[in-house]
């Protein structure tokens, strides 16, 4: 990075340049980047911050293009940040998620990122949470988050949004096992998308059956726009700052137990890698290793 | 056993992004180079064909990519190559290189060269060669800023 970051940030003015690169200080921890972090955390930026995760192919991006353009409808700027899971082998990855959204390419009220998760398991999370503080702090009032909603580092990402999406489709296959407890608790909202497809109907009957409360699913296509703007005012209705004392709380305690179980498994991660693994069997090894962890600060 | 505090992150070669102006829709080499350079370490942003110059440039911007690698068959390659630079230019993103490919006649690759143009390959190019282009260039630009 070129020029240093001012010490009193007039986040309004930030250029999309500026703004872009700032985002890779705060996603590879850069030390120039940390004052900026600080200043972010200090405060509530004025927004909301919608997590959307979901099976591949359910049709997550293609939902979010409709959200924006909704939103675009109502004159509101809009971020988005789609997180995609880097190669273990290569560290590379193919982040697709942006084409889905290039209708809304050089409008400048719209800014989309793409995030590789780069091996930090739910470890990743902080650093999205503070690209979306950072999204608000410059204007961007609605920042919405794309995660792939196969496993725990999906769950602890979006789990950290204000409001929670999880997106579903027929025809997927084997789609309910993304369901598997903890993200069905997660979720503020169940979107039914595809509902132009068969099995949409019955898929929502279960899903209703699932979650708690029936008016918590809702059926979406976002390839026509159908179901978009229920979809906007359901999330909407949800703001934290119209839930209750308890379910803040609730949030609040969510959030914090993902933190500490994403930075949990980015430690273990890391000293797994050099345990022996060569006496007994492999449940002997695995206890043992459990036994022997020490934590230093 | 110790847990590090600091454990396993894991670092990329780099960001580009692979974008296709102009309206040929023939997105195999497109996909190829952003396929290879995945495979090569890289975190691709592919955005697709038939992009306008300014929406590549935007979308470069928005991922502050490291690198930008245009495919265009459709022969205008003289006018949309150095509209991209021109696009980057207005974003305040003259630094980042642009490496070029399609059915480009040889005559024509100076031109784009002095124009900006990091690099520019023809079809039948090895990928080691584009691959070595990107790495060059993502190294050089690091190390500036
Ligand atoms: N029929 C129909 N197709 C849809 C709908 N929404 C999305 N699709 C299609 O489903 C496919 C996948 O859509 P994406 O938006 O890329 O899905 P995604 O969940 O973001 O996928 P990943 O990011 O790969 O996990 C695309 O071909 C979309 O056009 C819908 O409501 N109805
Ligand atoms: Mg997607």
């Amino acid at each position: 990075m070129s020029d240093p970051v001012p010490s009193s940030i007039e986040w309004g003015t930030l250029t999309t340049r500026r703004l872009g690169q700032l985002m890779t200080a705060i996603e590879e921890q850069r030390p120039e980047a940390a004052d900026v972090v600080a200043a972010l955390q200090r405060q509530t930026w004025p927004g909301l911050t919608v997590g959307v995760t979901g099976p591949p192919g359910s049709g997550k991006s293609t939902l979010i293009s409709a959200l924006v353009r909704e939103l675009r409808r109502r004159r509101e700027r809009v971020g988005v940040v789609a997180v995609d899971p880097s190669s273990d082998r290569t560290g590379g990855a193919f982040l697709g998620d942006r084409l889905r959204m290039m209708e809304h390419a050089t409008d400048a009220d719209v800014l989309v990122r793409s995030i590789a998760t780069r091996g930090h398991g739910g470890g990743v999370a902080p650093a999205v949470s503070d690209l979306a503080r950072l999204l608000r702090a410059a204007g961007y009032a609605w920042v919405l988050i794309e995660t792939v909603g196969a496993g725990q580092v999906e769950t602890d990402v979006v789990a950290r949004a204000d409001v929670t999406l999880l997106v579903q489709a027929p025809g997927l296959g084997d789609e309910i096992q993304a369901l598997k407890k903890g993200i069905l608790e997660v979720a503020d909202l169940v979107v039914v998308n595809k509902s132009d497809q068969p099995g949409a109907v019955e898929l929502r009957r279960q899903l209703e059956t699932w979650a708690a409360s029936p008016e918590r699913v809702l059926a979406t296509c976002a390839t026509s726009g159908e179901g978009i703007a229920e979809l906007l005012q359901a999330i909407d209705a949800r703001r934290p700052e119209r839930a209750s004392e308890t379910s803040r709380l609730r949030a609040r305690r969510e959030e914090v137990r993902g933190l500490a179980l994403a930075i949990l498994r980015d430690r273990l991660d890391a000293s797994l890698r050099d345990a022996d693994v060569t006496r007994g069997t492999t449940w002997e090894a695995a206890e043992r290793l459990v036994a022997s962890l020490r934590f230093e600060p | 056993m110790r847990v590090a505090m600091n454990g396993g992150t894991q670092r990329s070669r780099g960001r580009v992004l692979i974008g296709k102006p102009g309206l040929d829709g023939h997105t195999r080499g497109a996909k190829f180079i952003a396929k290879a350079l995945a495979d090569h370490g890289y975190e691709v942003i592919y955005t697709g064909i038939r992009r306008t110059p300014a929406e590549i440039a935007t979308a470069a911007v928005q991922e502050d990519v490291d690198v930008v690698g245009l495919s265009l068959l459709s022969g205008a390659h003289n006018t949309l190559f150095p509209q991209v630079l021109a696009e980057l230019r207005k974003l305040g993103a003259a630094d980042v290189p642009v490496i070029a490919g399609g059915v480009i006649p040889q005559a024509d690759i100076p031109g784009l060269l002095t124009a900006g143009i990091t690099a520019v390959f023809t079809p039948g190019a090895p990928i080691e060669q584009i691959l070595a282009a990107f790495d060059e260039a993502c190294t050089r630009r690091r190390k500036m800023s």
